[in-house]
């Protein structure tokens, strides 16, 4: 194993914590090599003790953590023991951001929001160079365009707040990269962002790794995201490595069963959504045929919802944020309607304003309830919009902060019982429990409350949260997007079965156009407000018509490296040849 | 930025406006009047007055006038000459009452307020980033100690100790030769040998519970990214602490500092009694019990008028310190 070669070595590395009755091992027998130059990419699901491996080559890990084996770093001034060496240590502070960069996942709060892009960048500078004031000052300008953001003296002078998401993270990268690291350690740093803004960091992030031929350690959940930028794969399931390969070995000939459990989970985009010869490929829609019979129960009709950013002394608003601008569409009964956009794009607010949490500042949406008649949504008002709320339910992203922490189970469920005014505690404990038992959970659960459950659970008791009240009409806002690959699949799969034996009707937001390729009947399209394209799925991913729709599509990480490098290899000759 | 200021001040004049408006309201809400209490008092010493006397008592304190003039006389007395009018129970001008006393208030209360961060901030940030340590859980129990003892039972225990101990004379401002002597040297030094018995007794209390606030505060931060961000620039831990989360957990000690003024003033009235302390608080109390109606609205006014300026500095404060509240 030992080799000089390596810029890094992880030997039998293994963390675990202590509790008050038990042991947590959360990384066991770890063995990871990473060699100058090379992108190796380390996949696994929550609690997998990826980033806690991470953390353990910066010997940054929780105060309680105890920790034994070796972490080798080969750095400029020889070998170093990381573990050996204090947390608090000269030597580990001259490696952190000296030698080895981190890049985290939430660019929003890993930077701090009092001090500007430039402080925060300068400090990693003044810490590990002798560089002072305007050489300093130079170099940071410097970084900021190597990250190709606008501006770069002007960039230093904001902070993180005024920026987007993608800008945080590219100054996020050059403050890990502000002192030429041989070793990149980058902690799931696309998974905040969108589809298209993190293809741009992905390339960045490669174009850098070759440029200063750094090591690249990159932890994800997402193996399209593998795909496209490494050189070899591990991957890491419950604190142990399952399997560790070429990155075509780990895509096309997995050895351990979790592997391929895994491959097999991942959503893909269908075959005719990369196809060249579209024609050959689209399969015949017997959905499309069923649809056009379905009946329609929501007719959303020049929707605007425009929210006051500035108004004049006298309270008159003369700017204003058009979140959703003139949307128009309808869902038909029993169907899913997918409907997709970058953040910001409005794609929420839509599903808030269809359900009047928002009172729209224009146009109509008319929804066909139990009665067979339609009713103007936006027109309701107190007790009337109440009871019209009983058919029309919500499921959220976050399964842990959408239950409140202090309601039992029962409680949470039964709560949109109890807002319709049904008193008799006897019936709503009857009715939490079937559905409880419907989404997969055992009644006796009834009495616990959020944190005993893992956030798959979480999600199914607020599915049933939302299905209580016998809703024919259900919003799904990013509701698997927070869940692990394995998990996300079986929820969908109970989001699929529940629409189908309740013949319910889905509103699906999310921006995994993946996911949503293989559940929705039809998909819209949102940016800044408006909704560009609507239309079948298949239409929409054989032969996208807007040039947003197309650049959303080849944005999406695709989990096959062979392809992966074809596209790359060909954007290369069309760059050249430009 | 600027502009932002001027705005703020700009907006604190009608809200001064309304203020007087409410403050005269409620003098005015207590049934009867000062004539009313006059003889009340009067009656229990077995003296009495009159109905005409009464009625003329009245007139001469112009009593007897429409509410909007009495309003309009008394705040434009106020703005134009700065004269509070006469206090009725003292029948002395109202400003020569309270200037001097909230001079001593301020004084005592800005010490103890001070003594409060020096005491709590630094505590509070080691609670944190120690959570379980040994020091933490003891300046738990102390803090919580702190927070459970009245403030005018701790003045009680320290005047005592002084007292039955160090033969320590620890009540009121001042030694009894110095009390009403002009301003000398020994006066001064006089002062500040009686002044730390009250700011310690209030900085205390407001210690023990801020240290909660800054230790709280500190642990919500110390968990967010940025921190780790900063440690895997190389930084160490006292820079990372003191430069990072500090700096965003102040935050709301910024924000509260425009309460803490009025606080001041009103100041902890039942320890200013107890210790017997020439401040606002009692003499604010006295001014309510006996409808002294110049001296309480008065009062009123300027303790709005230093909460308006209170919550100008935490706006600007806010606006210097946190860039997000600047650029919004």
């Amino acid at each position: 194993m030992r080799d000089a070669e390596n810029l890094l070595e992880i030997e039998n590395l293994d963390v675990k914590f202590e509790m008050r009755d038990h042991t947590v091992h959360a990384v066991q027998g770890i063995d990871l090599t990473i060699k100058p130059g090379e992108v190796v990419g380390v996949v696994g699901e929550s609690g997998s003790g990826k980033s806690l491996t991470a953390r353990a080559i910066l010997n940054l890990m929780p105060r309680s953590a105890q920790t034994s084996g070796s972490v080798l770093f080969n750095g400029r001034n020889g070998p170093v023991s990381v573990l050996d060496h204090g947390r608090e240590s000269r030597v580990m502070r001259e490696l952190r951001g000296g030698q080895i960069g981190m890049i985290f996942q939430e660019p929003m709060t890993a930077l701090s929001p009092v001090h500007s892009i430039g402080q925060q960048v300068m400090k990693t500078l003044t810490l590990h160079t002798d560089l002072r004031k305007a050489a300093l000052e130079d170099r940071a300008a410097e970084l900021m365009d190597l990250v190709q953001l606008p501006d770069p003296r002007g960039m230093l002078k904001k902070y993180p707040h005024q920026l987007s998401g993608g800008m945080r993270q590219r100054a996020m990268i050059a403050m890990a990269l502000s002192c030429n690291p041989s070793l990149l350690l980058a902690d799931e740093p696309t998974t905040a962002l969108d589809v298209t803004t993190e293809a741009t960091i992905l390339n960045l992030i490669r174009e850098l790794q070759e440029k200063f031929n750094m090591g690249v350690m990159f932890i994800t959940h997402n193996f399209g995201v593998v795909a496209e930028l490494a050189d070899r794969v591990t991957v890491m399931n419950h604190g142990i490595i399952e399997e560790t390969g070429d990155i075509d070995q780990i895509f096309y000939d997995p050895k351990a069963a979790y592997t391929r459990k895994l491959m097999s989970l991942i959503p893909r985009l269908p075959e005719y959504a990369m196809a060249d010869n579209v024609e050959a490929m689209v399969p015949a829609q017997p959905k499309e045929a069923s649809r056009e019979q379905a009946e329609v129960v929501l007719k959303v009709e020049n929707l605007k919802m425009h929210f006051p950013t500035k108004k004049d002394w006298r309270g008159r608003t003369v700017e204003e944020l058009k979140a959703v601008d003139d949307v128009s569409f309808d869902i038909r009964r029993g169907e899913t309607f997918g409907l997709v956009g970058e953040s910001g794009s409005g794609k929420s607010t839509v599903a808030r304003a269809v359900l009047r949490a928002y009172q729209p500042t224009g146009g109509s949406v008319q929804f066909k309830a139990p009665d067979d008649k339609f009713h103007e949504l936006t027109e309701l008002q107190g007790d009337s919009l109440r009871k019209m709320r009983a058919h029309m339910q919500m499921v959220f992203q976050d399964p842990y902060s959408s239950l409140n922490p202090r309601m039992t189970v029962e409680q949470l469920i039964g709560e949109p019982l109890v807002n319709q005014g049904e008193t008799n505690g006897a019936l709503i404990r009857d009715r939490a429990a079937m559905l409880l038992e419907r989404v997969g959970l055992n009644a006796d659960m009834l009495s616990r409350y959020p944190h005993a459950f893992s956030g798959g659970q979480r999600q199914r008791i607020g599915i049933a949260r939302a299905l209580v009240t016998n809703p024919s009409f259900v919003v799904l806002d990013e509701s698997v997007s927070a869940l692990d690959v394995s998990i996300a699949a079986q929820t969908i799969d109970l989001l699929r079965e529940l629409q189908e034996t309740l013949k319910l009707t889905y509103l699906f937001i999310t921006h995994d156009l993946s996911m949503i390729s293989n559940f929705a009947g039809r998909i819209g399209v949102m940016q800044k407000g408006k909704l560009v394209e609507a239309g079948s799925t298949v239409t929409f991913f054989a032969n996208p018509r807007e040039a947003y729709s197309r650049r959303l599509l080849n944005a999406v990480p695709i989990p096959d490296p062979r392809r992966a490098r074809a596209l790359r290899e060909a954007r290369e000759q069309q760059a050249l040849s430009a | 930025m600027l502009w932002f200021i001027l705005k703020r001040i700009l907006w604190s004049i009608p809200t001064m406006v309304l203020i007087s408006i409410a403050t005269f309201i409620i003098i005015q809400l207590p049934p009867g009047d000062y004539v009313t209490a006059y003889i009340a008092e009067l009656e229990e010493t077995g003296e009495s007055i009159s109905a005409l006397e009464a009625e003329e008592l009245r007139a001469s304190f112009g009593l007897d006038r429409p509410l909007v003039v009495q309003y309009w006389d008394w705040i434009s007395k106020i703005i134009f000459y700065g004269d509070f009018g006469l206090s009725l129970d003292w029948k002395l001008p109202v400003s020569d009452l309270l200037w001097d006393r909230i001079a001593l208030t301020l004084m005592i209360s800005t010490l103890s307020l001070l003594l409060t961060w020096i005491i709590a901030i630094p505590i509070g940030v080691y609670s944190a980033t120690r959570q379980y340590s040994v020091f933490d859980y003891l300046f738990t129990v102390l803090g919580f100690l702190g927070r459970g003892i009245p403030d005018f039972l701790l003045a009680l225990v320290l005047m005592w100790l002084g007292f039955a101990y160090f033969n320590f004379h620890v009540g009121g401002l001042f030694s009894p030769e110095y009390a009403d002597a002009p301003w000398t040297f020994a006066k001064f030094w006089d002062l500040l040998a009686h002044l730390w018995v009250p700011v310690v007794v209030l900085a205390t209390g407001g210690a023990a519970g801020l240290l909660r606030v800054m230790r709280a505060n500190m642990l919500e931060e110390l968990g967010k990214p940025y921190v780790e961000t900063a440690y895997a620039q190389g930084m160490g831990e006292r820079e990372v602490v003191w430069r990072y989360p500090v700096r965003v957990a102040l935050n709301p000690f910024f924000s509260t500092v425009g309460w803490a003024l009025p606080a001041l003033i009103s100041g902890d009235v039942i320890t200013a009694v107890v210790l017997n302390l020439p401040t606002t608080g009692p003499l604010l109390l006295r001014a309510l019990l006996n409808q002294d109606m110049y001296m309480a609205g008065g009062f009123i006014l300027i303790l709005s008028i230093f909460t308006i300026i209170g919550t100008l500095l935490s706006d600007i404060l806010l606006t210097l310190t946190d860039p997000r509240i600047r650029h919004a």
